[in-house]
C-alpha cells in the first residue's frame, strides 16, 4: 500500500522520507512527517510493531533521565552527611598539618583535604545532573529524530556503566537487571528504528 | 541530504550499524584497559599512556583497513578558499575560548584534570615523546575513528546532521568523564564541522593536535614555570 498525504500548497502528494514536496518544493513540516508515519503504522503492521519499540526506547531514555536525577539527589544527601561527619573530625586538627595518608598519590594538608571533602557531594550531584540533562536532551531530540537519539543514548548508557564499574567494581552487580533491561530496550529501539526507516524508504522506491 | 539516503529502500542497515557498535566497543575497551592498568599500577604512568596510544592506534588501523568505506580518500590535501579558511580560523578561535571558559568553570567546582607531566617527568621521557603520545597520536587516530570511520559509517543511515551529532556524542562519552562531556561534545561537533567543510581529515587532525598541544603546554607552564622563575 502506498502511503501519502496531500501537500497543503499544491495538488501533489508527499510520501514518506520526502523532505520537500515534489510538486511545489515546499518543505515537509514535522507535523506532516508525523501524519505520514501514523498512516504507515495503520497500513503496515510491521511498521506499527517497530514504532512501538522505538517509542518504548524513547520512554526508556526519559526514565533514565529521571533515575539519574533521583540517584544524584539521594547520593548527594548520603555523601553530604558522610562528609559532614568527617569534617567534624578534621576541624580538631590544625589546617597546615600534613594529612597522614596519601590521597591519589599526593601528600595534602588538612585544609586541602577539607576543601576536597566539602566539594565531593556537589561533584556527585553535578555529575548525575549532567547525565540526567544529557538523557533529557536526547529524549527531546528523539521527538524529532528518534533513531539517532536512541543510538546516542545507548552509547551514553553503556559507557557510563562501564566507567562506573571502573571507578567502583562493586557497582557492576548493583541494579544489574535495570542495566540489562535498559540495554535491551535501547538495542531493540535501534533495530526497530532501522527497520522502520527501511519500510519508509521502501515506500519511495 | 536526500542524496545520502541509500537508493535502495530494501537495504538492511543493521550490519553497518553493528560494525559501528563493535568499533565503539573496541575503542571503549582500550580506555577500560588503560584505566585498569593505571589503577593497578601495572607500570609507570608514561608507559601506560604510551601503551594506550599504541592500543588505540592499532584498533583504529585494523578497523580502517577492513572498513567498507575508504578512509584514505579523506587524507588528501584540503581544498579550502581563503575566505572560508579565514572564517574557519575565526570560528576555531572562538570555539577554543568557549571550551577554555567551560574548563575554568568546572575547575572552580573543584574538578581535578588528568595531569600528564608528573608521569613523564618521573620517567624522564623527552618532550617530543610527550608530544607524540598525547598530541599527535590522539589527534590523528581519534580523527580517523570519529570523523572518519564512525561519521562515514553513520552518514548513510542517519544523514549528515544527525551523524555529526551522534559521533560528537560518542567522542564526548568515550573520554569517560561526565563533567567534561559538554566541552568534548562541542569539541567533537567543531571537529566534525571542520571535516565536513574541508571534505577531509587533515584540517581536523591538525586542529585536534593543536588543541592537545595547547592543553599539555598550559599544564607544562603551570607545573614548570615556577621552577624556572623562582
Amino acid at each position: 500500500v502506498e502511503v501519502s498525504i496531500p501537500c497543503v500548497n499544491c495538488v501533489d502528494v508527499i510520501r514518506p522520507t520526502d523532505e520537500f514536496c515534489q510538486g511545489c518544493g515546499a518543505r515537509v513540516s514535522s507535523d506532516q512527517k508525523e501524519r505520514l508515519l501514523e498512516r504507515l503504522e495503520i497500513h503496515d503492521t510491521r511498521m506499527a510493531a517497530h514504532m512501538k519499540h522505538v517509542r518504548s526506547a524513547r520512554q526508556g531514555i526519559i526514565t533514565l533521565a529521571v533515575l539519574f536525577a533521583i540517584a544524584g539527589l539521594v547520593m548527594f544527601f548520603i555523601a553530604k552527611s558522610e562528609s559532614d561527619s568527617t569534617l567534624v573530625t578534621l576541624r580538631a586538627l590544625p589546617e597546615d598539618m600534613a594529612y597522614p595518608e596519601l590521597i591519589n598519590g599526593q601528600s595534602l594538608t588538612i585544609a586541602e583535604v577539607r576543601t576536597m571533602i566539602e566539594r565531593e557531594p556537589l561533584q556527585i550531584l553535578a555529575l548525575n545532573l549532567v547525565l540526567a540533562a544529557i538523557m533529557a536532551g536526547l529524549w527531546f531530540w528523539g521527538k524529532k529524530a528518534a533513531l539517532p537519539a536512541i543510538i546516542a543514548a545507548l552509547a551514553v548508557f553503556v559507557t557510563v556503566h562501564v566507567a562506573n564499574a571502573l571507578v567502583d567494581p562493586a557497582t557492576i552487580v548493583q541494579g544489574l537487571a535495570m542495566k540489562i533491561i535498559g540495554t535491551v530496550i535501547l538495542v531493540r529501539g535501534v533495530r526497530s528504528g532501522l527497520e522502520a526507516r527501511r519500510i519508509e524508504l521502501a515506500q519511495r522506491v | 541530504m536526500d542524496s545520502l539516503i541509500p537508493p535502495s529502500g530494501q537495504r538492511d542497515h543493521w550490519p553497518l550499524m553493528r560494525r559501528q557498535f563493535w568499533f565503539y566497543a573496541a575503542m571503549l575497551s582500550v580506555s577500560v584497559m588503560m584505566t585498569i592498568a593505571t589503577s593497578l599500577e601495572f607500570g609507570s604512568g608514561a608507559r601506560i599512556d604510551a601503551c594506550g596510544a599504541a592500543g588505540m592506534a592499532s584498533v583504529v588501523t585494523v578497523f580502517a583497513v577492513f572498513s567498507p568505506t575508504s578512509v584514505w580518500r579523506l587524507l588528501g590535501w584540503p581544498r579550502v578558499e581563503p575566505k572560508t579558511a579565514g572564517l574557519l580560523l575565526a570560528g576555531a578561535a572562538l570555539w577554543g575560548l568557549g571550551i577554555e571558559g567551560y574548563f575554568f568553570l568546572i575547575r572552580a567546582l573543584g574538578v581535578q584534570f588528568v595531569q600528564f607531566w608528573p608521569d613523564f617527568d618521573a620517567a624522564a621521557w623527552p618532550w617530543w615523546a610527550v608530544f607524540v603520545i598525547v598530541c599527535v597520536v590522539p589527534g590523528v587516530f581519534e580523527e580517523i575513528a570519529f570523523r572518519g570511520l564512525i561519521y562515514d559509517g553513520l552518514r548513510p543511515i542517519l544523514g549528515p546532521r544527525d551523524a555529526l551529532l551522534v559521533e560528537a556524542m560518542g567522542f564526548a562519552v568515550l573520554h569517560l568523564a561526565p563533567l567534561i562531556f559538554i566541552s568534548h561534545f562541542f569539541i567533537g561537533l567543531g571537529l566534525g564541522m571542520l571535516r565536513d567543510r574541508t571534505r577531509g581529515l587533515l584540517v581536523p587532525m591538525f586542529a585536534h593536535t593543536a588543541w592537545n598541544t595547547y592543553v599539555i603546554g598550559s599544564e607544562w607552564w603551570a607545573t614548570h614555570h615556577a621552577l624556572i622563575i623562582p
